[in-house]
């Protein structure tokens, strides 16, 4: 800002200096010129008028002299002096000479070189009366230098005086402007303009107030914008520390969260291996007890051993689910996918709870689309799920039937198993895929079960990009339908 | 007869593992932690090792390895035999140099079938 508003001064400075100057030659060459030519035509007059001037003089005095004699007809040159102390010293003639009658006397001071003009008067012998003056040369050049002088000296008074008047009529308003110019620059918004002059430098302060005038609206307009952004600015610096306050307030809480989930991870897998150790010595002595020949008639411990039996490898199998549980939820799962033949699958499943169903007495119905052969997907994990709901199935249900049937419709594997079992009240219904929800707790003390199985399969369910839904009329029978994304082949699973 | 060394800290568990496997007519010897177990195979030459894991002095992944090391046990089968029971558990025990890997609570009809895969008859 400073180096711009020095420039400027400097700038204007040497712009009105400029104007000043430029009016002020102009108005001087012109001038010049004229008196040029005027002094030219003076200066070239200058011999014609000494020469005229000198005759004239001497004519006069030849005319003095002459009445003088007419008067005075015995005269002496001495009586004739007075008439030439009248013309010596006057333009130039410095001496004069008269000879009459032989005789020769001269007045004044004369010099070699002096230029002599004559006239000879008869009176009536001739008398003849010579002037001495200064070559008419150097007469010329004097008076060409006076006339010189003279122009000069005026022209350069002129000039003054015209510079003053400039300086009066133009520098004065420049200045004004320039200093109203200049205090509005250095921040004095009031200043204006003095529009009392009615020529154009009044019209340039008119102007120039509108101009500043407008300038300052715009200014306060932009003022008044910056002020707004400035506040704007401050809020959004404001939200956004706040928002970054939140980030790293959540970005703790899920540190926090994660070091908790790990430490619940690490928690499990700990208490799986410590809650196996006596397991093993529970169940493995129950069996070494049953195994044991001397025992194998005691047909009431062999119900006790049972029972023990049945209950450490319920306790197992919660253990086993919960670390099955808490692994999905961590997303620790991962599923391995292969080729399933999914009959054969479906049949190494009924195999193993052939025992079950024939214990409650149930039958099992497969319906599966003869087209179906292999899918591609987890085997450990289908096994799991097919397994949980039959075993359920079977459970609820007594001297029914079980219905596992199978179809593939839109690139979905459809597989619904339905039962002709207890059923499910309404009301359990949406809750039934809720970890540690049995229909009711009654159900837990007469069926067994952990009430994490459905959570399980619906998780893994989920986890293959299908769903789980259960109908399901009290007293009547219930059923679940599983669908899951068909998978064309092993690469696309590890999407 | 085969020759199992079983390799366990707990003295209830072993004393289980011993005597179920007594009924199966196996030849039995213990050792309490992995030192032990690497001085009685050497010593013993037992036909297959059962081995558990967690165990102090010498762990059973550490004995495992060195017992594949040495050219005098290195062709004993060893079974891993472990609460540990992740399938991640299960790698690290395969990769230490178990033949096979058993978790607890032992599935004892599972544990026999790998014993007579890997025993030498």
């Amino acid at each position: 800002m400073q180096t711009g508003s020095s420039f400027n001064q400097d700038w204007l400075q040497n712009w009105q200096a400029k104007i000043a100057i430029r009016i002020t030659s102009i108005i001087l060459w012109t001038l010049s010129f004229i008196s040029m030519v005027v002094a030219g035509i003076l200066i070239s007059q200058v011999r014609d008028n000494v020469e005229r001037s000198q005759n004239i003089i001497l004519d006069h005095l030849a005319y003095q002299i002459y009445q003088k004699t007419q008067q005075k007809p015995s005269f002496t040159f001495d009586d004739l002096r007075p008439i030439l102390d009248h013309v010596i010293g006057h333009e130039y003639i410095s001496a004069v000479s008269m000879e009459y009658a032989g005789t020769k006397k001269s007045y004044g001071q004369k010099e070699d070189n002096f230029q002599q003009i004559s006239r000879t008067i008869f009176i009536p012998d001739p008398l003849t009366i010579t002037t001495y003056t200064t070559p008419i040369d150097e007469i010329v050049r004097s008076k060409q230098i006076e006339i010189f002088m003279l122009f000069s000296t005026g022209i350069i008074l002129l000039g003054g005086f015209i510079g003053l008047v400039i300086d009066k009529s133009v520098k004065k308003p420049f200045h004004h402007l320039e200093s109203v110019a200049q205090q509005y620059t250095s921040g004095k918004h009031s200043v204006r303009a003095n529009t009392d002059r009615h020529d154009e430098f009044g019209t340039l302060a008119l102007f120039l107030n509108q101009m500043l005038d407008r300038i300052s609206v715009n200014e306060q307009k932009l003022q008044n914008e910056v002020n707004e952004k400035t506040i704007a600015h401050e809020k959004i610096k404001q939200q956004r520390d706040a928002l970054q306050q939140l980030t790293s307030e959540l970005t703790q809480a899920r540190d926090l969260a994660n070091d908790a989930n790990e430490a619940k991870t690490i928690f499990l897998a700990n208490m799986s291996h410590e809650l196996r150790t006596p397991l093993n010595a529970v169940i493995g002595y129950s069996e070494l007890i049953k195994e044991a020949p001397e025992n194998r008639n005691n047909q009431a411990l062999m119900d006790d051993i049972d029972r023990i039996l049945m209950a450490g490898k319920h306790l197992l199998r919660l253990i086993n689910q919960v670390l099955d549980i808490s692994k999905i939820e961590t997303g620790k799962t991962e599923l391995v996918i292969e080729a399933v033949p999914v009959k054969s699958l479906i049949q190494d499943i009924f195999n193993t709870l052939k025992p079950a169903f024939e214990k409650n007495n149930n039958r099992l119905k497969l319906n599966i689309e003869s087209h179906i052969d292999v899918i591609y997907t987890d085997p450990t994990r289908i096994k799991q799920i097919f397994f949980n709901l039959l075993d359920n199935a079977n459970k609820f249900t007594h001297n029914g039937d079980v219905e596992l049937h199978m179809q593939t419709r839109n690139q979905q594997l459809i597989v619904s198993i339905k039962d002709s079992g207890i059923g499910i009240e309404p009301g359990q219904l949406k809750h039934i895929f809720d970890e540690f929800v049995q229909a009711d707790t009654s159900t837990t003390r007469r069926y067994g079960g952990t009430g994490l199985g459905l959570s399980i399969c619906r998780h893994l369910i989920q986890l293959m990009g299908g769903e789980i839904n259960v109908s399901s009329t009290p007293g009547q029978g219930s059923i679940f339908t599983i669908s899951i994304p068909l998978i064309q082949n092993k690469d696309q699973g590890a999407l | 007869m085969i020759h199992i060394l079983i390799v366990e800290d707990n003295d209830m568990n072993r004393e289980m593992i011993r005597r179920r496997l007594e009924l199966h007519s196996f030849d039995i010897s213990m050792a309490n932690d992995g030192q032990q177990a690497i001085d009685m195979a050497i010593s013993g030459q037992p036909d297959i090792i059962l081995m558990d894991m967690s165990l102090p002095i010498v762990d059973g992944w550490q004995a495992t390895r060195k017992l594949k090391s040495l050219d005098e046990t290195k062709h004993i089968p060893i079974v891993g035999l472990s609460a540990y029971a992740s399938k991640a558990d299960v790698k690290k025990g395969i990769d230490a140099g178990c033949d096979a890997y058993e978790v607890k609570p032992i599935d004892f009809e599972r544990l026999l079938k790998t014993i007579n895969q890997l025993s030498p008859e």
